[in-house]
């Protein structure tokens, strides 16, 4: 089966973005006829983000896959509880990370995440159809599973989609000091990793 | 080593088409899913949280008082507890009424009772 990457798909976000105006749809979400076509838009634009930042912490295509449709219908659902103090996209990207640590936590016992199962976690990417990297790639990705949740929340974010400090700071409710330290550690942890493993 | 090396990508793939697919379902279960109404919240309700919680802990006070009332020193020589109270801690139900009954966001909560230490 053709397969694409991550990164060719983001350039439709870049079009995407030019047409879009974050008030304006904030203000249709509240609009019950005009609700639909604005929250189609948002999945338009947001999916692939929010897809990607599920991957890098699950790992998984499938699991990432659940759990990207699980965030949107959620938050469809509480669409109503949103007041727009906060944008659209750290609204979406919070109730992402809710999704994830919940299922990380549910699954402890039989994910790689949290189980104590790291040393595998390089085979296991290896081995999976939706994965292209090589070893050290693999390898890259094993360091960044051991990492702790938040560490790993901000390095993800930081590294893989580039976040803006202040974006993430809003998003985490955590101060930009405190996300810069954890990234800077992050990144030592991993190397450190890296080095030890070659 | 350079983690510039490994660049943004890291490897991973979807298939093809998989993005437009995800789009369509996602709208296709919006579509048939109802927006839950927003509930009126009180202030008699968020008191009512508070008192709630005050009880809780009162209740739990007066729990280990009355267990260790008769040797106090065992509250703190007692391994046995404590290993108890870490293993309530894990359980997964614990958890979930404690998310009920405080007025905290889930993913606050689980940063505490995760990695905060490592944070």
């Amino acid at each position: 089966m053709p397969e694409t990457s991550l990164i060719q798909d983001k350039t439709k976000e870049t079009v995407d973005c030019t047409k879009y105006n974050e008030t304006l749809i904030a203000m249709q979400l509240k609009d019950k006829n005009l609700r639909n076509a604005a929250f189609s838009l948002i999945v338009d634009l947001y999916s692939r983000k929010i897809y990607s930042h599920i991957r890098n912490m699950v790992l998984s295509h499938e699991d990432a896959d659940d759990l990207v449709q699980e965030t949107f219908i959620k938050a469809w659902s509480n669409i109503d509880k949103f007041r727009g103090d906060s944008k659209i996209s750290t609204w979406l990207y919070r109730i992402a990370i809710n999704e994830t640590l919940t299922f990380l936590r549910k699954n402890r016992n039989n994910t790689i995440s949290l189980s104590g199962r790291e040393a595998e976690v390089a085979d296991m990417i290896a081995g999976d159809c939706h994965f292209n990297g090589d070893r050290a790639e693999a390898l890259f990705r094993e360091a960044i599973s051991r990492l702790p949740n938040k560490q790993r929340l901000a390095f993800n974010m930081r590294y893989f989609e580039e976040m803006p400090y202040e974006e993430m700071s809003s998003i985490l409710n955590t101060s930009v000091g405190a996300l810069k330290a954890s990234y800077h550690i992050a990144v030592k942890k991993i190397e450190q990793y890296i080095s030890e493993k070659n | 080593m350079n983690l510039e090396d490994y660049k943004r990508e890291g490897g991973f793939i979807v298939p093809e088409g998989y993005f437009d697919k995800l789009d369509s379902d996602i709208k296709r279960a919006t579509c048939h899913k109802s927006v839950e109404p927003e509930k009126n919240k009180t202030v008699f309700k968020g008191l009512m949280r508070y008192a709630a919680m005050i009880a809780i802990v009162f209740a739990a006070a007066a729990g280990i008082i009355y267990n260790y009332a008769d040797n106090p020193a065992a509250l703190l020589t007692n391994g046995s507890s404590v290993a108890e109270m870490s293993n309530a801690l894990e359980d997964n139900e614990y958890i979930e009424n404690m998310l009920a009954e405080y007025p905290i966001d889930e993913y606050t909560f689980y940063c505490y009772m995760t990695d905060s230490d490592n944070y």
